[in-house]
């Protein structure tokens, strides 16, 4: 067991891993931070938050996602950063598995406010989240070793 | 029974620590609690950052909503763009081209290209499902439609709403019969 956790390739897997969540999570932000008003109502027609929540949760998610993203692809506080995208990705899918369950026909609206006939909600938007959601766990269990600023951190302490 | 019931509890209990004991547990949980507070940290940092901006935004969305979003329901894509041949394109009398005629029976038996089969387009009603079937069950390779070469032709209304069904390869012939009828071979 303790040869597989040391294997020297997770470094580099997590750094790839890294690579491709920011510039999902990047990706996914843009839209959001330039029209929440577009964002709250992609959330509101998921039919779960309550009236109050909506709002606010539309100004801050893209932001938390903005710098979470930030943070994996400069490689500081890789752990806590992966730790959120876990936390976002679980939300996330209990949103999308509450959706689907009560056939709300509706668009994702992870990555723009398209309509539901370019961007509709499936088990395979579920499955593409439980994908991001294993890649989150990878780099906090193995991406604090990758190249990053957490690293040079350490080594510099360690001299 | 009760002894039993015990030993059993400290198997269990025996097992979980070795668990927990793990170098895979212990890869995950050592630096769980500070990573989870930093976690929290850096959520708390970004929620007011978000705030500080909006608050800054000319166009800022208020913090609580009063009234409920509007949410439309989203209708049912009913046409798709497709595109379109011109009345001398090769590919109307290339093998396996299959032809439509969008116009009303009469003016079909008035007039029809070569071996093209009759489905009337209605501008108000939806093809019949038996249609769509039996291009569907053509075997051909294109679906070339013509219509009455006004405007709204509908030749073009006919292959947008078979393409919005999912026909692929759907094109409509330019002009429509207007086009068509001089190189048409009868009449």
């Amino acid at each position: 067991m303790n040869k597989i956790l040391t294997w020297r390739c997770h470094s580099f897997i997590s750094l790839g891993f890294r690579i491709y969540l920011s510039y999902v999570f990047i990706a996914a932000c843009i839209h959001k931070i330039a029209d929440p008003a577009s964002f709250a109502v992609d959330i509101a027609t998921y039919d779960i938050m309550p009236l109050w929540s909506i709002n606010i949760m539309a100004i801050t998610l893209p932001w938390t996602e903005l710098i979470v993203g930030i943070l994996l692809l400069i490689g500081y506080k890789t752990r806590a950063a992966a730790l959120i995208i876990c936390g976002m990705m679980i939300m996330f899918i209990i949103a999308l598995l509450i959706a689907l369950y009560t056939e709300l026909n509706i668009s994702c609206g992870c990555f723009a406010s398209q309509g539901v006939n370019y961007d509709p909600i499936s088990y395979m938007t579920v499955l593409r989240d439980l994908v991001w959601l294993a890649m989150g766990g990878y780099i906090y269990t193995f991406g604090e070793k990758s190249f990053g600023l957490d690293n040079l951190i350490e080594r510099k302490a360690n001299k | 029974m009760k002894q039993s019931k015990e030993v059993h509890l400290v198997w269990i209990s025996q097992r979980w620590k070795l668990y927990m004991k793990s170098s895979v547990m212990k890869k995950v949980g050592s630096h769980l609690l500070a990573a989870a507070i930093e976690a929290v940290i850096i959520t708390l940092g970004c929620m007011f950052l978000a705030l500080a901006i909006n608050f800054a935004r000319s166009d800022a969305l208020a913090l609580v909503q009063k009234t409920p979003y509007e949410i439309y329901a989203p209708c049912p894509v009913t046409a798709k763009e497709v595109e379109f041949v011109t009345a001398d394109s090769p590919i109307i009398k290339a093998d396996g081209s299959m032809i439509i005629d969008a116009r009303e029976v009469d003016d079909f038996n008035k007039w029809n290209f070569p071996k093209a089969h009759n489905i009337p387009y209605d501008f108000l009603m939806p093809v019949s499902e038996s249609y769509i079937e039996s291009v569907l069950n053509s075997g051909a390779k294109r679906i070339l439609i013509y219509g009455d070469g006004n405007e709204p032709d509908t030749g073009q209304e006919l292959a947008k709403e078979l393409a919005a069904m999912g026909v692929i390869n759907v094109f409509y012939i330019k002009g429509g019969m207007k086009a068509l009828k001089p190189e048409a071979s009868h009449e």
